[in-house]
């Protein structure tokens, strides 16, 4: 199978199909992703998919100008994208107002995410914020393994790790610093 | 609790963390003291709950794919643009009613389809929601100007709400991958068969100027009732003159040309080589070149590192592992240059023109006193040629020596064996000896080099390397045929080979006097103190002999992984070439230079040597004399005596052995 490295190469010099077997390969985790942090009332396949695709369409110009030195950074700037999109559509529902989503959020018995209501809101923030102070490589680990529940062998692949123990053993480091950040 | 006991629990719950294991956090044990470690493990248990959201949205995520395949929908819906097609059942587009997913492309999803108008069976492939259109309809065009038994048939494209699709023959079958997958490696006869089925399908497609791209296992069809093989997926398909021709390797990269890793384009022979990995695949279940990723293989083809067939599958008949490796031949130019070429060398491996099928079934059971038979007539054949070369070589050697020494035949005193395979055998048997020599000091050179690039990883990659670029640039001014590389040595090899002469043309020349009235500083050269001189010609002679001979072997192996036909032409060729200079650089000189001592004789008190004789008669030649110096006599002259040594004929006077009784013997007696 082409690396997730080469697919950007192809892309770079103007690709239309890598395009396409990129999408293919990285919205999945993306949908399982993103379906965390979409209020309740709007979880349904469909408005999950709207939302990865357009943020992913929203991005994907910049794809083309990265310089993504393994898989795990573009699946760490996708997830950006989407989590951004999320975040956008949190904060001016109104301009959602007539899907799904614009009526969960507007709702507030159905509004808390499934993070939300695990973690609390507050826990969530700090998360994202120490998230958001790490190293890219910690980052991208934490992403992975804690996030799109890759393997430590998908993990190697993504960060070009050697093998599956050296993936938890980056994992493993980056929870700890994660902790530091948090504490 | 001490702080090195909560730091060792913070360490292993971070491991559980980290394997998704999940944390009892209830039963994890009384807080810390330390209010530091305390933050940590609530920070922890945050990340965990964290990551349990995630798990549980992948295991609904899996669980809601498993029930989907199960079941299947219950509601008719209509696929529409911007969706991706996943649950089928009772979908429709257009007057196609969707049945099953059957796989799914680059480009497009293909399903099981009804056209509830004509009710009959399609196969639907419906565009994905973020490909290229212009791609997907080439693909439909191209299939439509495609008519082949072999190749699917397309009835139709349109668009149903924004979904662009076509629809085509539905093949009821396994692909060739599943063939492999769940009934195992296929014989040689099959995959010869399938082999020219495809090669039938590609030679109208590159008939119509196409090349499909990506030929493979997961492309081919065998119907299951009639087991007719269907080539499909035109997905990636080109145009042979584009202009702007995709230089990116496009294709399933186990069977990508190792060209198109360095951005070359297309060709009927990128294609050629993706069957031949197909063909591989379908005797091995494996691939020629391996590697997880792109730049593996990339890295595996510009270190030529890939695994022979004739290694992995010592039993498959010579012929077809021949056909098989000519395909996948790293060289674009080795491999056969059109698909109808293709099918023509399989047509043999599966049934073979009567002469080949007469060796084959010698192959296959050999009667043993036969094969027997052909060893001996082929030793007797071998061993008869190399008589007549050495016979050659010596009767040429002797015919220089007597034109020198004017010896006439009725004066060669020599038997007719010791002239030509005597002589030639002694001329050879020199160069024989240092060239096995070279060869042996050549194959430790080898092994050593071998040995010290595995040692030195760093070396053996630039070694490797260099080796690649040289193969690369060989390829990209198309010099890697195999009979131009032959001419071309061959051509170097004369050309070498004819500097040599050129340089020592007046050493060469000297065969060409007459000794018997020549000048005597012509006869100079000939004394033993220049004896050096055709030495050192002499090694360099071998020097290039053998550089020639490494350069041949070298181009001969890589034929030989080919089954590629050398003309007649060019093999004559390449052997005339060092056999003129055996017989001109060696064997002329040979007898004059090496073997002229002779019978020391003194006449008259002048000094001479026996060259030859016949009955009653001698010939001698007597080098202090002026001209004439050859003279006959007969043997009982009384001037004649004979100083009973061997002595070189070109020695000069004050160094010529100088006996003290001048006088004839038969005159000292009482």
């Amino acid at each position: 199978m082409e690396s997730t490295i080469d697919l950007l190469a192809r892309i770079q010099q103007g690709d239309s199909a890598a395009v396409s077997l990129l999408m293919e390969r990285s919205v999945p985790p993306l949908r399982r992703w993103a379906r965390g942090r979409i209020p309740k009332g709007a979880r349904n396949l469909a408005d999950t998919e709207d939302i990865v695709q357009e943020a992913v369409v929203r991005v994907l110009p910049s794809v083309t100008a990265i310089e993504a030195r393994h898989p795990g950074a573009l699946q760490a700037l996708l997830r950006q994208a989407v989590a951004d999109h999320i975040d956008h559509l949190l904060q001016y529902p109104e301009t959602e107002a007539r899907s799904s989503f614009g009526k969960a959020v507007l709702n507030p018995d159905t509004a808390p995410s499934p993070l939300e209501h695990a973690v609390g809101r507050e826990g969530l923030q700090q998360y994202e914020a120490a998230l958001r102070r790490l190293a890219p490589a910690d980052r991208q680990a934490i992403v992975a393994r804690i996030e799109l529940q890759q393997s430590y062998e998908e993990v190697a692949i993504a960060l070009d790790l050697p093998d599956a123990d050296a993936a938890r053993a980056a994992v493993t480091a980056a929870l700890a610093r994660l902790i530091e950040a948090m504490a | 609790m001490s702080l090195d006991d909560d730091t060792k629990r913070l360490s292993d719950l971070i491991d559980s963390v980290a394997d998704g294991r999940g944390v009892d956090w209830d039963a994890a044990g009384a807080a810390p003291d330390d209010e530091r470690m305390r933050r940590r493990l609530e920070v922890l248990r945050i990340i965990d709950g964290v990551a349990g959201v995630h798990r549980t949205e992948l295991a609904i995520s899996e669980a809601h794919e498993r029930r989907r395949v199960a079941r299947g929908a219950s509601e008719a819906t209509t696929v529409e643009a911007g969706e991706a097609v996943t649950d089928v059942a009772n979908q429709r587009w257009g007057n196609f009613e969707l049945l099953r997913k059957l796989g799914e492309g680059t480009f497009g999803e293909v399903y099981h389809a009804r056209d509830t108008w004509l009710d009959h069976s399609v196969a639907l492939k419906l565009l994905k929601p973020i490909v290229d259109r212009t791609r997907f309809l080439r693909e439909a065009r191209t299939l439509a100007r495609i008519r082949h038994d072999n190749v699917v048939r397309i009835h139709g494209a349109d668009e149903h709400n924004g979904v662009l699709g076509f629809w085509m023959d539905f093949i009821e079958g396994p692909t060739l991958a599943d063939v492999v997958a769940h009934e195992g490696v296929r014989s040689p006869t099959e995959a010869a068969v399938i082999g020219q089925a495809l090669c039938s399908a590609m030679a109208a497609v590159h008939a119509t100027q196409i090349v499909h791209r990506d030929i493979k296992a997961q492309n081919v069809i065998r119907h299951t009732q009639t087991g007719h093989i269907i080539l499909m997926d035109f997905g990636a398909g080109e145009a042979m003159d584009a202009k702007d021709a995709d230089r990116n390797p496009t294709g399933t990269p186990l069977y990508l040309a190792p060209e198109l890793f360095d951005g070359r384009v297309a060709t009927p022979e990128t294609d050629i080589y993706a069957l031949g990995v197909l063909l591989f695949h379908l005797v091995t279940r494996s691939f020629p070149v391996q590697g997880e990723r792109m730049k593996d293989l990339r890295a595996a083809h510009r270190r030529g590192e890939r695994h022979h067939l004739g290694d992995m599958r010592p039993d498959l008949p010579d012929a077809f592992v021949r056909v098989v490796e000519t395909m996948i031949a790293p060289d674009r130019a080795m491999r056969y240059h059109s698909a109808t070429e293709a099918k023509k060398a399989l047509e043999d491996v599966v049934a073979p023109r009567p002469v080949v099928a007469a060796r084959e079934e010698a192959v296959v059971q050999p009667p043993r006193s036969r094969t027997a038979r052909e060893r001996v007539y082929r030793s007797i054949v071998a061993v008869t040629i190399v008589i007549a070369w050495v016979a050659l070589i010596g009767a040429f050697s002797t015919l220089v020596y007597q034109g020198v020494f004017g010896v006439s035949s009725d004066f060669n005193s020599d038997s007719y064996l010791r002239s030509t395979v005597g002589y030639g055998a002694l001329t050879l048997l020199a160069p024989a000896i240092r060239l096995t020599l070279y060869g042996i000091a050549a194959m430790l050179v080898a092994a050593t080099t071998r040995v010290f690039c595995r040692l030195v990883p760093a070396v053996g990659k630039q070694t490797a390397r260099a080796g690649g670029l040289c193969h690369a640039f060989l390829e990209r001014r198309e010099l890697n045929d195999p009979t131009l590389m032959l001419q071309v040595t061959a051509g170097v090899g004369a050309l070498a080979l004819g500097v040599l002469a050129w340089l020592e043309w007046h050493n060469v020349t000297i065969f060409g006097i007459d000794v018997s009235t020549a000048p005597a500083d012509r006869l100079a050269a000939l004394q033993p103190g220049n004896e050096p001189v055709y030495d050192v010609l002499q090694r360099w002679f071998e020097l290039l002999i053998f550089a020639y001979g490494l350069a041949v072997y070298d181009v001969y192996s890589v034929v030989r992984r080919t089954a590629k036909q050398i003309s007649p032409a060019t093999i004559a060729y390449v052997i005339v070439v060092p056999a003129v200079a055996v017989l001109l650089i060696r064997a002329m000189p040979f007898r004059v230079v090496y073997m002229n001592a002779l019978r020391r004789v003194d006449y008259a008190q002048a000094r001479c040597y026996r060259v030859g004789d016949k009955p009653g008669w001698v010939r001698l030649f007597c080098p202090d004399d002026n001209p004439p110096r050859v003279r006959d006599h007969r043997e009982n002259d009384p001037l004649l005596h004979d100083r009973n040594v061997d002595e070189r004929v070109f020695t000069p006077r004050e160094e010529a052995a100088v006996f003290k009784d001048e006088a004839p013997v038969e005159e000292k007696r009482p």
